[in-house]
């Protein structure tokens, strides 16, 4: 029986490696099982090209567009978000966690306190899902100029979040984990669920992101 | 329906930089599907793999006037969605593996289209037992069907590194779908 060693070896040679003379050497020894692991490795390569090509989703094709149009109107003033020379920069909040109703960057968020600011006079510190729904209740709308949509997609494109997928339902500005942040409130096209995401009021990141209901 | 745009992708580019922005939509037409497929084999979660061809395609949007020209277009936009998708692993690498059941035993019984969907997903289940580099590898070259020497430079590594890291993805591969175990 070949070692695990041996499995390697043999399936390095049936790559080329090192080289096409030397696997050939290795291939042609005849070590016991050279026979019965190159059907293995045939078999596995047939199963890896029988995996189906996927389409780009229409959805996700939307989204693009849609942030397409918001880099080029630069809504509202804003600037592209910045990278670095290597062309990365900071992950965003992921799609499980945005969309399965947990907080990234200020962790834990919802169990932080959420002070609602500004007029009406400040509300003692609740969590963010309180603080959305009772700012959704009173359909206050104090969010500035991302009560516009451009601005309000290139705000959260910005800050490192999904683009909406539905209108701006109600916000205000909060104070979050200490933070000035606007609780924005957006329809998800899905009845009964909302997201409250929080960016800074510079736009320059996003201090929870959370799906409510559902 | 609209007509095929028969420029090339460095020709769209091109147009792209100097205000074309149909340019940028008919490369994403062009690239988008394959790009997609590479995310979601290697991350093996729709809305992971959406978010990262989402970031990266939009990175590559703003970032377009940096592209100086030193690999294929192609390439340039596999390495920014591969790159995404190898921050996701790590930031991730908590997140328990799937794990390999009895249909595993199914592999051989090849034949009828239920069973053949069960192998597929037999395989991309097991793809997520690789670690991040062979996976990368092995979807790039034995999934997708790149040539070894365009997976090198997608990955930004020598031709023998791509060979090497498919030799042992395959390996394990192999044990973890019944391979090696049922000829033994």
């Amino acid at each position: 029986m070949t070692t695990g060693g041996g499995l390697t070896r043999i399936a390095e040679a049936a790559a080329g490696l090192p080289d096409e003379e030397s696997a050939a050497r290795v291939l042609a020894a005849g070590e016991p099982d050279t026979a019965r692991v190159l059907r293995a490795l045939a078999a596995t390569r047939a199963d890896l090209a029988a995996v189906p090509r996927e389409r780009l989703p229409a959805a996700v094709a939307g989204a693009l567009a849609t942030g397409f149009d918001a880099i080029d109107r630069g809504a509202a003033g804003s600037t592209p978000a910045p990278v670095d020379a290597t062309g990365r920069r900071a992950v965003p909040p992921t799609g499980r966690r945005r969309r399965r109703g947990l907080l990234l960057t200020a962790a834990a968020a919802a169990l932080v306190g959420v002070a609602l600011t500004g007029p009406p006079p400040s509300a003692p510190p609740t969590d963010l899902r309180s603080a959305a729904s009772r700012v959704l209740a009173e359909r206050t709308r104090d969010v500035g100029t991302l009560a516009d949509p451009p601005a309000l997609v290139s705000c959260l494109l910005r800050a490192g979040a999904s683009a909406p997928t539905g209108p701006l339902l109600a916000g205000r500005p909060v104070r979050l984990g200490g933070t000035d942040g606007v609780l924005l409130v957006i329809g998800t096209g899905i009845r009964g669920v909302v997201r409250a995401v929080v960016p800074t009021p510079g736009c320059d990141r996003i201090l929870a992101d959370l799906t409510v209901g559902g | 329906m609209p007509l095929l745009d028969a420029r090339s992708d460095r020709a769209l580019l091109a147009a792209f930089r100097a205000g074309e922005r149909q340019a940028f939509d008919e490369l994403v037409r062009r690239h988008g599907d394959r790009l997609w497929s590479v995310a979601l084999r290697v991350l093996r979660d729709p809305d992971d793999a959406a978010d990262v061809v989402q970031d990266a395609l939009l990175s590559a949007y703003r970032r377009a006037a940096g592209y100086r020209g030193e690999a294929e277009v192609s390439t340039w936009l596999h390495r920014i969605v591969v790159n995404r998708c190898i921050d996701r692993i790590r930031h991730e690498r908590a997140r328990p593996h799937v794990t390999l059941g009895r249909r595993h035993h199914l592999l051989h019984a090849a034949g009828d289209p239920a069973e053949r969907t069960t192998t597929r997903l037999a395989v991309v289940d097991a793809l997520g037992h690789l670690p991040v580099e062979q996976r990368l590898a092995v979807v790039l070259v034995d999934v997708e069907g790149y040539p070894v020497a365009e997976a090198a430079a997608i990955l930004e590594v020598p031709v023998g590194t791509v060979k090497s890291r498919c030799a042992r993805g395959r390996i394990r591969l192999a044990a973890l779908l019944g391979h090696l175990r049922e000829q033994a």
